[in-house]
């Protein structure tokens, strides 16, 4: 009997939970209905401090959600406590950083208002998305890949490299420092005869893929047997000499606790946090650094080539803007970019959408509102973006 | 002394600092992220949202805070529902062959990879809702707490003693009466322990939460529907940036991670203290 009666209780209890989850749910889908954020009807907020393109209209409020590059993540979240500043905090900019890969995957499952990512959409998903009412990517900010090194006793001099050399490397064929090629260039570094450690990212990265995409142009063995991707299958780990690390902090940490090793990471992270970084040969044979003058010499030589915001960028990025000409340029150059959805359901949306990447290029690339070791899209660029912006409509 | 009795000196001192030596970690944890990250924490770091990555705002940690509550809040309501009646059903069935599979089960379960729970979380309520949600953060959390309060729960109510049940049930109480009335009264303790364990459990779990939540920068709370920030994953997110500041917002938030856990034991400690006397 007093079984009987502890199922009974149970059974009761489950339907109750079952009760509470149900309802719960229900009133979450309810709540959507009813949450959407209506645009305000009060008038503008601020007055004097902020800039005159967001105080002279009336500002819609909500949040919008994005994640995607960690590249981008210092300078996103710079860029968004900005704008929530500006607008009271009247638009929240909620933007993670979960990598160029996942940032896609999840944009195109719908979970997301907009992707961070280094590398614009592949082909097949940019077609994808264009039969669901289109897509809208544009740069937002330069983004170039340095190459980093430790040998100890060699830190009078800076290591020069060439692409070839660097592919080289990775494909596991120039395996110690002393290689001929590489003494070469660098006559008046002491090289040791020890193994290269060639530091990779173990993640899926966009850094990889800009990286791999340089070594492709420039290497026609790297390209027919690695090829570019967010991950690569590395020649150089089969021999034993890759080692992989996870994010752009991983492999700058594997690079400065590996003595004799290499590494590629973004330009940011290699001066932020002090590792040596290599002069890299350009198209014009000259050695540059990534410094901010390279980088926009590099971006702007690739100008004249870059699509409009709705148009398939896979065609171009990264493989052909690799190695762009003139003399300043610094080879491994590339955009961080951030991808829309032409089309949002909730108007709303559009126009929180709208006015922060408005700002973002143009206000957001003054000095004051660029994080240091990012480099600003020069005005033509940033251009693209806006006309972007204008293709931006809502509809159901 | 004997030649005996040395090495069995010796033994004993190896032992007892083997066992000392075990103990450093802990330590060594605790005292350097209170040393690095007390000195970020005040009333304000609590509340503010977090600093661009330079520049010389202070900042803190409000939304993650906020959130890291709501979904221990909202983990526990789920997780230790489900577990005490779960453990309950353990102990007073534990001749059944259903009690036995589920006890299997939640000894599973326990080590299961939480990634994968958070795995699931997502396919189930993320991806169906086409929206990272706090709902899906707190299901997940509530699966990996669920077996830590049924086993445990279990234990407290298998230490009743047998006349003290007989005693309930002779007084022609109904079972749920009985059960939810009398005993627990006995198994106070051990169910407070259970609970507390949990929580301490879902205040500290990153996993779960890295394919459910998001994250949220300026957001405190927007509904169980809509992303939400969690102590862990700012931790997880600020120390492996490059940047000094989130570095040391980072240190600051895990000494409030700690801070809360460390409360949780101390807590669960004088409540198996106070039963014992």
């Amino acid at each position: 009997m007093r079984g009987r009666n502890l199922l009974v209780m149970s059974a009761v209890i489950v339907v109750a939970i079952a009760l509470v989850i149900a309802f719960g749910l229900s009133g979450i889908f309810r709540g959507e209905a009813d949450q959407t954020p209506a645009i305000s009807t009060t008038p503008s907020l601020i007055t004097t401090t902020a800039p005159a393109a967001i105080t002279t209209r009336e500002l819609p409020s909500g949040t919008i959600n994005g994640a995607g590059a960690s590249f981008l993540n210092p300078q996103m979240q710079a860029w968004a406590m900005k704008f929530y500043e500006l607008t009271n905090g009247k638009i929240q900019v909620n933007y993670q950083s979960i990598g160029s890969g996942a940032g896609q995957a999840k944009f195109r499952e719908g979970m997301l208002d907009f992707a961070g990512s280094d590398v614009p959409l592949k082909k097949g998903i940019y077609n994808e998305f264009k039969e669901k009412g289109g897509i809208i990517q544009f740069p937002v900010i330069i983004g170039s890949v340095a190459i980093v090194y430790n040998i100890p006793g060699a830190e009078s001099g800076r290591l020069r490299l060439t692409g070839e050399i660097l592919a080289k490397i990775y494909l596991g064929e120039i395996t110690y420092w002393d290689d001929p090629a590489i003494k070469e260039l660098n006559p008046d570094i002491a090289l040791p005869h020890e193994r290269i450690i060639a530091v990779h990212r173990s993640d899926g990265s966009g850094t990889t893929f800009v990286l791999t995409a340089y070594l492709s142009k420039v290497s026609e063995k790297w390209k027919e047997k690695v090829g570019a991707d967010f991950t690569v299958q590395w020649p150089v780990d089969e021999i034993g000499s890759g080692v992989g690390a996870k994010g752009n902090e991983g492999v700058a940490a594997a690079v400065k606790q590996n003595q004799y090793s290499i590494g590629y990471v973004e330009a940011a992270y290699a001066y932020e946090l002090g590792l040596n970084v290599a002069e890299i040969r350009n198209s014009d044979g000259r050695y540059v650094l990534p410094t901010s003058e390279t980088m926009k010499a590099a971006a702007g030589a690739l100008m004249a080539r870059l699509p409009k915001a709705d148009e398939d960028w896979s065609g171009i990025f990264p493989h052909e803007v690799m190695d762009p000409p003139g003399p300043d340029s610094y080879p491994i150059t590339s955009f961080s970019f951030v991808i829309l959805r032409q089309v949002y359901d909730d108007p709303v949306k559009v126009e929180l959408l709208r006015e922060f990447f408005k700002w973002v290029l143009t206000a957001g690339q003054e000095s004051e509102n660029i994080v240091k070791g990012y480099i600003p899209l020069p005005p033509e660029v940033a251009e693209i973006g806006l006309r972007g912006l204008e293709m931006l409509r809502a509809g159901g | 002394m004997s030649f005996r009795k040395i090495k069995e000196r010796i033994m004993l001192g190896l032992i007892a600092i083997l066992a000392l030596l075990s103990a450093v970690p802990i330590f060594a944890i605790i005292f350097s992220v209170y040393f690095e990250g007390m000195k970020h924490v005040s009333l304000s770091f609590l509340i503010d949202l977090p600093p661009p990555p330079i520049g010389d705002k202070a900042g803190g940690i409000g939304p993650a805070l906020a959130g890291s509550l709501i979904l221990i809040a909202l983990a526990l309501a789920i997780g230790g529902t489900i577990g005490f009646f779960t453990g309950l059903f353990l102990s007073e069935f534990s001749h059944t062959k259903l009690a036995q599979q589920t006890q299997m089960i939640l000894q599973i379960m326990v080590e299961f990879p939480t990634i994968i729970v958070g795995l699931f979380a997502y396919t189930v309520l993320v991806l169906p809702l086409k929206r990272f949600n706090a709902l899906a953060g707190a299901f997940a959390l509530a699966i990996v707490i669920i077996p830590y309060i049924a086993l445990n729960v279990k234990e407290a109510y298998k230490s009743i003693s047998f006349t003290l049940k007989e005693a309930a049930f002779s007084l022609g109480l109904s079972a749920p009466t009985a059960y939810l009335r009398v005993l627990l009264g006995a198994a106070k303790s051990g169910v407070l322990t259970a609970l507390l364990i949990g929580m301490a459990k879902a205040a500290g779990e990153t996993a779960p939460l890295l394919f459910t939540i998001l994250g949220s920068t300026f957001t405190y709370f927007a509904g169980l529907d809509q992303p939400i920030h969690a102590i862990p994953l700012l931790i997880y997110n600020f120390a492996l940036s490059p940047y000094e500041r989130w570095h040391q917002v980072a240190w600051g938030a895990s000494a409030v991670l700690l801070t809360i856990i460390l409360t949780i034991f101390l807590v669960s400690r004088m409540i198996i203290r106070g039963a014992r006397t």
